[in-house]
């Protein structure tokens, strides 16, 4: 397997906070990734300079060995990394099917939508992620775990090859938590790189076969989650200093 | 002992998501309650359904024997409830010694206030060499020490602690800590709220463990250490 990204010496200063601190880490084709780490932790900012919405301070992001740091979101989206924010958007008055349809019109969704049309391309994204019978209503009217399924949606309208997918769990009941985690393996099993953050942990710890643990903006370690959960580091981070004495 | 609050099978929700789920609580009058549990769990939810800025969808508050969750927050906060919460929310503009004024505007003995205001310059020396500075200029613990003494002012039977290591240097933590300590020994009832699990646990006598709005566990900080749970509530595994 193939390295798809590529992040180096990543950091990122806001007047005197620096929220991400020489980060370096690197995802496989295919691979299946979790980023965990306390809530101010510096998820998010890491989502938000791979994806171009935030400008790093220094350090260097690679794509399929194409440098992509400090390009325009619009142009990475075009070059095959898709995103997800905590806070769900949408389209609010336009259908479900409209929604997708907007991230089909770009540049990678186009020719994706070439063989059977926008509306066809569109139409088989929504069944993808269970929303097929809601096509012709807004989102305003959804539960937000369908919001949630709405968003991937709209990423998948791009045709990525890496999914970013931020705090997807966050706010949704447990049945519908289980909906997203069967959705998300799902993508995966199609050859989708996904590569998702979390601070509720129940879900992400049993689905991803690799995590990566970092907290006030610094890498602590990485790998199969039962071992980064029994990181002294890492459970001082989340539970506090002195940890090591609870069972 | 008595108790001084009592919640009975409170829900809340926001919107359609689920924030608290049936939970029960009692607090005696001068005990020291700590909440843990990791983010997202209804910590400051619960707070804020019991100092009224949140209404519970269902179930009941008590306090002092007379129920309270249905009345809005300014009424709760006269009957003694003072609510210190997250991120500090400060009157920034304003000085140090007004911040702690208006803690204590519901109180109308100039007495109660001054002895008060000396317990607060007692436990936070720091506050008093900035009185007339205004609040904005201080540092993270130096405003974490100012909501709490703001809280203090109201003279609170009750008084409700969010999130006061948050952001803080291991070493004003625990000096926050040991404030909170003092301000038991004084006779107020305090219910704590805290990420910080090892530092909750050294302070509360009875400490809750929340998640996914649900306590899922109680008892003393000897009982909990023991039990795994913490953890895996903790980092899900």
């Amino acid at each position: 397997m193939g390295v798809i990204l590529e992040v180096k010496n990543l950091t990122k200063k806001f007047s005197g906070l620096t929220a991400v601190n020489d980060f370096s880490f690197e995802i496989k084709r295919g691979e299946f990734v979790g980023l965990i780490g306390p809530n101010g932790a510096g998820k998010t900012t890491i989502f938000n300079l791979i994806s171009g919405f935030e400008k790093p301070s220094s350090g260097k992001i690679t794509f399929n060995g194409k440098d992509i740091t400090n390009m325009k979101p619009f142009k990475i989206v075009n070059l095959g990394i898709a995103r997800t924010f905590q806070i769900v958007r949408a389209f609010k008055f336009m259908t479900l099917l409209d929604n997708i349809k907007v991230s089909c019109l770009s540049t990678r969704g186009k020719e994706l939508a070439k063989q059977y049309g926008i509306d066809e391309s569109a139409s088989s994204i929504l069944a993808a992620v269970g929303l097929v019978d809601k096509a012709r209503i807004p989102p305003v009217i959804l539960p937000h775990g369908d919001l949630r399924k709405l968003q991937i949606g709209k990423a998948l309208g791009t045709n990525p090859q890496l999914l970013l997918l931020d705090e997807p769990f966050s706010g949704l009941s447990h049945e519908e938590q289980q909906g997203i985690t069967e959705l998300i393996k799902k993508l995966h099993d199609d050859g989708v790189t996904v590569f998702m953050t979390g601070h509720v942990l129940r879900e992400l710890m049993h689905l991803v076969p690799r995590v990566i643990a970092m907290n006030q903006g610094k890498y602590i370690t990485e790998g199969p989650p039962q071992e980064v959960a029994n990181n002294k580091i890492v459970l001082e981070a989340y539970l506090g200093k002195g940890s090591e004495q609870l069972a | 002992m008595n108790n001084l609050l009592e919640i009975r099978k409170i829900y809340h929700y926001y919107g359609k998501a689920r924030a608290l789920e049936e939970i029960n609580l009692t607090i005696e009058d001068g005990a020291l309650d700590a909440v843990i549990g990791p983010n997202g769990a209804g910590k400051s939810t619960l707070l804020r359904v019991i100092s009224g800025l949140e209404e519970p969808d269902r179930g009941k508050i008590e306090f002092l024997g007379e129920r309270i969750d249905d009345l809005k927050a300014h009424k709760i906060a006269k009957k003694g409830i003072a609510h210190c919460p997250e991120r500090r929310r400060l009157f920034y503009d304003m000085t140090v010694m007004e911040n702690l004024e208006m803690g204590a505007y519901t109180l109308k003995d100039r007495k109660k206030f001054q002895e008060l205001l000396g317990f607060v310059f007692e436990v936070f020396p720091r506050l008093k060499e900035r009185k007339k500075q205004r609040a904005g200029t201080l540092s993270g613990g130096e405003q974490q020490m100012l909501a709490i003494g703001r809280a203090i002012m109201a003279n609170p039977k009750l008084l409700l602690l969010d999130e006061p290591s948050l952001g803080l240097a291991p070493k004003i933590k625990n000096k926050i800590f040991d404030t909170v300590n003092k301000i038991k020994k004084e006779g107020t009832t305090t219910l704590l709220v805290e990420q910080d699990a090892v530092l909750a646990m050294e302070v509360g006598e009875t400490i809750h463990l929340l998640e996914e709005g649900k306590i899922e566990m109680r008892g003393t900080k000897e009982q909990l250490e023991k039990e795994p749970r913490i953890k895996k509530v903790y980092l899900g595994i």
